[in-house]
């Protein structure tokens, strides 16, 4: 097979090479970010839309309703309603709050129900009516400043994910951007187990959910999205011939501001294996979560090479029993030579342990006693939030 | 591709696909057709869509069902696979409906609607459990995800401008060789095409990116700005 690329006049056959300089250049920015066969693939263009709706309506009163039918050609074909062709991102306009649209995947066609909703529960009981309150749904309620993506429908609303649309974007990525970033990702969703993102079968007995690393990057990813699809694409599992990369950020080339690349690939260290049953889980040894970490740098430095990245992030994500670094300092000096930001996050399996250990810290500062409120919340910065750098 | 994958699927036509393997790939791809939405699927996007897999599955490494097609003016064919959709509607894996009879310039001919029958789809997800029809799943799901904003257009299009199908100077009734007993790296024009998004760019397309392109690329042939 060939690897290089191939000079456009020399493609041969009936090749149009105008075409193929043409096509790379305009669609770069408009590619999917998300596997097709990734759960959260419909949320890849929604999100691009949704957030562009959002800024324009954030005091509308009432919530906006996307719709995704598993198969979309049967329900379309008899739905009732407005229709709309190439449901495009920058067709935002084309939104209107109380409104249920009902799309397809790429929404490339979408069917608008006339009637108006002004709450959720009446948006249940709409979808419902229409036999639809089992297919996969994202409901905006622009006064909470975020949507909500119901993959099995809203007839099961335990298994949704918050999409925060408010969040200030940048067109700037930078260490500090990505720490910042990170930083509050980590308090707001994964911090403690009621913070988002399920993580945990038995938060008390340490047991992850089956691919709690999985989980971890599709809230990461959306998140990420939403602060930097403005000057940014945003992928995730992007095929590169040395591996999948976790989430890569890199500059839209549309966007001539946009600056800087990072790539963050995300390993999770644990003290349990799974099991359904979390009592009947197994210790996961420590040995594991090392050969982890080293697989971790070293992808991360491949990759990050490999797509031209200014910044190469190792996140570790910290499920186990003892909050302790330890396990981190051996592979420091590798992480600086490659060039990898290495950061990890302490996973709390409890709100009460969190809050123990932020006043722990806190206490244990130097002049912790005598610091006023403004220079303790500054010197506290990341330290707070439970990181180790 | 794995030593393991290419005794599994058969490596390119040459070596032929069994009849179990090709309708295992068939079910793979309605599977990926039906993960992504698009089914059902009529006939003649169904054969165009499985043609253009055929074009672009060196991209991904794996194998097509088959690397070549007899250019008619009904567009890309495959007669072996229609054997097997049709045993497939039998066995009651796949569903086929508004079944219709149809003439045209070229004779009589049929139609109809093709998806997947619930029973079709649990062997579809137990195909998946060979290592080596996961990643055609990977591949047909992708594919089928770039085509289906573009499904209205998409049969008028492989005609007119896939590159391997719109060779000038052939003709009706000519068969296409695009890797049978020729190097896809140099006569599967698709496949090149895809190759050549990359040139002069400072960061590589991804494999599943230069599918997508491809399909848009279809759209703009000799179309300019």
């Amino acid at each position: 097979m060939v690897s290089s690329p191939i000079d456009p006049a020399l493609v041969g056959g009936g090749s149009d090479a105008a075409a193929i300089e043409l096509t790379a250049e305009a669609e770069a920015s408009s590619l999917p970010s998300v596997p097709a066969t990734s759960e959260i693939a419909p949320l890849d263009p929604a999100l691009d839309l949704l957030v562009r709706w959002f800024r324009a309506n954030a005091d509308a009163l009432s919530p906006l309703t996307l719709v995704f039918p598993r198969a979309p050609r049967a329900v379309l074909e008899h739905l009732q309603g407005v229709r709309h062709r190439a449901f495009k991102p920058d067709a935002h306009h084309l939104l209107r709050a109380g409104r249920v649209f009902v799309c397809s995947r790429s929404l490339g066609e979408a069917v608008e129900n006339d009637a108006d909703f002004s709450s959720a529960s009446d948006v249940f009981t709409g979808l419902e009516a229409l036999g639809l309150a089992q297919e996969p749904t994202i409901i905006v309620i622009p006064a909470q400043g975020s949507a909500y993506w119901y993959p099995s429908g809203m007839s099961t609303p335990d298994e949704h994910r918050t999409l925060p649309l408010s969040v200030a974007g940048t067109a700037v990525v930078s260490e500090s951007v990505i720490d910042s970033f990170l930083d509050l990702h980590y308090n707001q969703h994964l911090k403690t187990p009621m913070a988002g993102t399920k993580v945990w079968e038995d938060a008390s007995l340490y047991v992850p959910v089956l691919q709690a690393e999985k989980a971890v990057q599709y809230d990461l990813w959306i998140a990420a999205k939403t602060a930097f699809a403005a000057s940014h694409r945003v992928r995730l599992e992007d095929p590169t011939p040395a591996g999948r990369t976790d989430v890569l950020i890199t500059n839209r080339p549309d966007v001539s501001e946009a600056r800087g690349a990072a790539l963050l690939e995300l390993k999770v260290l644990r003290s349990m294996h799974h099991h359904v049953d979390p009592r009947r889980a197994k210790a996961f040894p420590e040995s594991e979560n090392r050969a982890g970490i080293e697989k971790g740098l070293s992808q991360a430095h491949s990759y990050g090479n490999e797509q031209g990245c200014d910044l190469t992030f190792l996140c570790l994500f910290d499920m186990r029993k003892d909050n302790s670094d330890e396990i981190v300092a051996p592979f420091r000096p590798n992480a600086l030579s490659l060039g990898v930001l290495l950061r990890r996050y302490f996973l709390f399996a409890s709100s009460d342990a969190a809050r123990a250990s932020d006043t722990a810290r806190v206490l244990s500062e130097p002049g912790a006693a005598e610091s006023t409120p403004g220079r303790g919340k500054s010197g506290r910065g990341k330290r707070r939030s439970g990181k180790k750098g | 591709m794995t030593a393991s994958a290419e005794v599994t699927l058969g490596f390119r036509a040459r070596t032929a696909f069994a009849n179990e393997q090709r309708q295992a790939w068939l079910l793979t791809l309605f599977g990926a057709a039906d993960r992504v939405g698009i089914l059902p699927l009529g006939l003649t996007r169904l054969h165009h869509l499985i043609y253009i897999a055929n074009c672009l599955a060196p991209a991904y490494d794996i194998a097509g069902l088959d690397q070549t097609v007899l250019k008619g003016r009904r567009g890309p064919f495959y007669p072996q696979v229609q054997w097997d959709l049709d045993e497939l509607v039998v066995r009651g894996l796949v569903e086929m409906s508004r079944f219709e009879i149809t003439e045209d310039a070229a004779g009589v001919w049929f139609n109809a609607d093709y998806s997947l029958d619930p029973r079709g789809l649990r062997v579809s997800n137990q195909v998946l459990h060979i290592p080596a029809y996961l990643e055609v799943f990977d591949y047909l799901s992708e594919l089928s995800a770039a085509f289906e904003p573009y499904a209205d257009r998409f049969v008028e299009r492989v005609r007119a401008a896939d590159a391997n199908y719109s060779i000038p100077g052939t003709v009706d009734g000519m068969l296409l060789d695009f890797g049978e007993w020729v190097e896809p790296s140099e006569r599967n024009f698709a496949y090149r095409t895809t190759l050549s998004f990359d040139y002069q760019r400072p960061q590589p397309f991804s494999r599943r990116d230069r599918l997508h392109l491809y399909i848009r690329y279809l759209l703009r042939v000799g179309r300019r700005g």
